[in-house]
């Protein structure tokens, strides 16, 4: 592992390497801008650019070609509060780190994400005290802003809205670099299929890829689900997954007109009020209640073969509300016949629950940490006060992967398929029908838009009263 | 007094005569005597503590265990208080205590005007009253103000459900940070017309031995103190129905464990000597800094030792730390599922204008 120097590092930074063309046919069709450094050559995955023989001839633990000096550059596309979350995370790790391009569809709030970075009276100030350096020149604006970051950094962030995870993604592993990306990784099944090749692109190139399904990399949910896969309850027999709350932030049209003194085109709203339309969210049983569903799925090492379930609106039904739903329940069948029951509900006065829950052969897991016998006695209490954040232990892990030249995170395969679970089951609210796993991932529908600009029209589009289409359960097409 | 909350470069003082804000006017009001548990004869069947003179009335007539219930108005909602004369008390714990901590001495004199403090920790009811706008109503206890529901300065939607699942209409509300805490109180405030706030360390340690100075107050030890508590013993490591253990000596319940309690204070781990020096009516350690701060009464994780009276808790910027989000909640924790709060209502007033310095100060707006 690198040397760690201390936070307020700033050596040598005035400018970037330059980017030349390298003259060999293999790295040119693969990798256009490759610089010069050995280290950045070493450092950005190169194994499968220039062949097996590098990878064979130099172990991955080598870090002996770049210094400890080195700079691991990062950016970061998308810039609202997770990512902005995931920026600071990135820069707290004891690696030699910079920030060095942000990327987003709207300045402001790439100015606020970097103003938040860089605010002297933050808690983080201290960690990341000299770790950015992000002229006016390095802050990329708009839909293809992502165009202009990747080939700057050595890893790239990922925490735009859902809907465009699958093209960053795939950019970047195209550029070969290692890749933090938020969870869901897509919000319809070509999407899905898309994820799925780059993440087997990225594990050719061995690149690192971490997926922001957090509860892995959380000491009370690794210590809980290892004991279950040692047969500590049995077989699992039934799942129990909720994300049962009061909702999230509305960004209402008439409040972000005014802010901004114009009418907005509808792109635009839709950019800036997204947890609301489907292309860019997946409605919030694939947005939030994901990661329930994952820790099923990671319990039973298992994905469901079908599916069924019910859903719809009741209490949040305004414009503003676009086209989700506030509540799914969806009933997951897995290839042994054991079921999963998901909840997942946006209502507020209601019970909360965000939690999972396991009934076992021998015994049940009532809530993350805690295993119980059949007969109630308590087989293990893990007291998680004290475990560190799983924000930054994902990327802890994934910054001292990187730095040692290693290759040890392969995310992208099982984000792809806990998002496709989530979306099997807005399939089935949707729809309500019951849908055959095979058939929900080979699903030609697509939901993003074919143009992506300010004034090109979304997929989805108000009514004269500016409402839009919800789906309507035994008429509405969801394959 | 008022250059006191105006000195922000002074980190502690004494706060001194806080008075209920026309506390008499709307207790008599607000105050509906239906709660079954103040007709109880054992609550209020006691000794009077050995430390100071609170058997007898106070200048308003209150004495000690007095129990009122009031209404949130507009709501079906009601909580309960139980009252605590002011006198001389002693907190802090001798170093012969089992179980004890540095932190917690050397046992001092503290003198405390009085207060009333609540008899339960803030209820999941009570809370969502304020959380959500659609529970409460455009009516307040104050003659003349104008209440008004959409006015109100409330709860951001939590990433996750700050309680894991724990929470209840009867459990103590929990997951909130200090600031948010405080706002509650700044809001029942304003729909009750009685002046809120959370205990300070000095308060809530006196309410808790009952005027003596045994570890759990008396009647209580660590051999019985499963009968008062919901602890790591016995509570399922998860969140309780409030009021379903004994209450201590003083009638108030849930003090030794269940949920982990704010107080007002910054902790400092010689506050009892800091106070000492104070030597000045209701201190209280004014924070500087937004971690650490007092923490008491221990939770459902904890077992005897924890549930001390004079045992004290560090709050920690490691409570958020799951928080996503940069920059984080301001009203939410998402790693204190342990902690809620009690209020106090101090028993002398204030004027409308230390109030508004008073809220502006302890919420930094």
């Amino acid at each position: 592992m690198a040397d760690t120097k201390p936070n307020n590092y700033i050596e040598g930074i005035s400018g970037f390497p330059a980017f030349i063309e390298l003259t060999t046919h293999l790295m040119k069709t693969q990798n256009p801008f490759f610089t010069t450094s050995r280290r950045e050559f070493m450092k950005a995955g190169s194994a499968a650019v220039v062949g097996s023989v590098v990878a064979s001839s130099f172990p991955m633990s080598a870090n002996a070609f770049y210094s400890s000096d080195d700079v691991i550059k990062i950016g970061i596309i998308g810039c609202g509060g997770r990512g902005t979350g995931a920026t600071v995370q990135a820069l707290s790790t004891k690696q030699n780190i910079k920030l060095v391009a942000m990327a987003d569809a709207f300045s402001d709030r790439l100015e606020e994400s970097y103003e938040q970075i860089t605010n002297p009276d933050a808690e983080h100030a201290g960690a990341v005290a000299g770790r950015f350096d992000v002229p006016a020149e390095r802050r990329f604006v708009g839909f293809d802003a992502y165009k202009q970051l990747i080939p700057l950094v050595d890893v790239v962030l990922i925490a735009t809205p859902p809907g465009f995870r699958p093209i960053h993604f795939e950019a970047a592993v195209a550029a070969d670099k290692h890749v933090f990306m938020e969870k869901p990784v897509a919000t319809d099944s070509p999407g899905i299929r898309s994820v799925l090749a780059t993440a087997e692109i990225a594990k050719q190139k061995k690149l690192n890829v971490v997926v922001g399904l957090q509860r892995h990399y959380q000491n009370e949910y690794r210590e809980w689900v290892d004991r279950m896969h040692n047969g500590m309850i049995g077989d699992i027999t039934t799942g129990r997954v909720y994300w049962n709350s009061g909702g999230v932030w509305v960004r209402d049209r008439a409040g972000l007109e005014a802010k901004a003194g114009r009418t907005l085109t509808e792109m635009e709203y839709q950019m800036r009020n997204w947890y609301y339309f489907n292309w860019l969210c997946g409605d919030h049983i694939v947005e939030q209640h994901i990661h329930n569903i994952d820790v099923g799925n990671w319990v039973k090492n298992a994905y469901p073969v079908r599916a069924q379930g019910q859903g719809g609106r009741l209490v949040r039904t305004g414009a503003d509300h676009g086209e989700i739903f506030d509540h799914h329940y969806v009933e997951y069948e897995y290839a042994d016949g054991s079921r999963m029951i998901s909840q997942c509900r946006h209502m507020p006065n209601t019970m909360s629950r965000v939690t999972e829950a396991f009934h076992g052969t021998k015994g049940s897991a009532p809530r993350p940490g805690v295993l119980l016998s059949a007969s109630g006695e308590t087989l293990y209490q893990h007291d998680g006060r004290n475990d560190i954040n799983p924000y930054q232990v994902e990327h802890d892990e994934l910054f001292a992967a990187v730095a040692a030249g290693e290759y040890k995170y392969a995310d992208a395969e099982n984000g792809a398929n806990a998002t496709m679970s989530a979306i099997l089951g807005r399939m089935c609210t949707y729809s309500g029908q019951l849908i055959e796993w095979d058939d929900a991932l080979n699903s030609p529908l697509s939901l993003m838009p074919t143009t992506f600009a300010w004034d090109a029209a979304p997929p989805v589009l108000p009514n004269e009263q500016g409402m839009y289409k919800i789906a309507v359960p035994g008429e509405t097409k969801v394959l | 007094m008022i250059g006191a909350f105006m000195r922000s470069t002074s980190c502690r003082h004494a706060y001194n005569g806080w008075l209920v804000w026309l506390f008499l006017v709307f207790l008599s009001a607000c105050v509906s005597t239906q709660d079954p548990k103040m007709q109880d004869p054992e609550m209020h069947d006691h000794d009077a503590p050995a430390a100071s003179d609170s058997s007898m009335p106070s200048e308003s007539g209150f004495k000690l265990g007095d129990t009122r219930t009031l209404n949130i108005p507009g709501t079906n909602v009601s909580f309960s208080l139980v009252y605590v004369p002011g006198g001389t008390y002693t907190i802090g714990s001798p170093e012969s205590e089992k179980g004890r901590d540095t932190d917690e001495g050397p046992a001092v004199s503290v003198k405390l005007g009085g207060y009333w403090i609540g008899q339960y920790e803030v209820t999941g009811d009570e809370f969502s009253v304020f959380r959500y706008p659609d529970r409460d109503a455009d009516t307040t206890a104050v003659p003349g103000a104008v209440y008004s529901v959409d006015a109100v300065s409330r709860p951001s939607p939590p990433y996750e459900d700050p309680a894991f699942g724990m929470g209840g209409a009867r459990k103590p509300a929990v997951g909130m940070t200090q600031w948010g805490a405080l706002h509650y109180a700044k809001w029942i405030s304003e729909k009750t017309g009685v002046f809120f706030r959370l205990a300070t360390e000095a308060e809530w340690e006196t309410a808790c031995k009952a005027g003596t100075t045994l570890p759990f107050g008396p009647g209580v030890d660590a051999t019985t103190i499963a009968e008062y508590a919901w602890m790591s013993s016995n509570g399922g490591g998860k969140l309780n129905e409030v009021g379903s253990k004994k209450p201590n000596a003083w009638g108030i319940y849930d003090l030794f464990g269940n949920a982990a309690e704010w107080t007002m204070d910054e902790y400092q781990a010689d506050y009892a000597s800091q106070i000492a020096e104070m030597n000045s009516v209701d201190p209280w350690i004014e924070p500087s800094r937004l971690h650490p701060r007092t923490v008491k009464g221990g939770s459902y994780y904890d077992s005897a030792p924890q549930l001390r009276c004079s045992d004290r808790l560090e709050s920690t910027l490691n409570w958020k730390r799951r928080d996503p989000q940069i920059p984080k909640s301001f009203w939410w924790n998402t790693d204190a599922p342990f902690l809620g709060f009690r209020l106090v209502a101090p028993e002398r007033t204030l004027s409308a204008e230390e109030l508004e310095m008073f809220w502006t100060m302890v919420l930094g707006e």
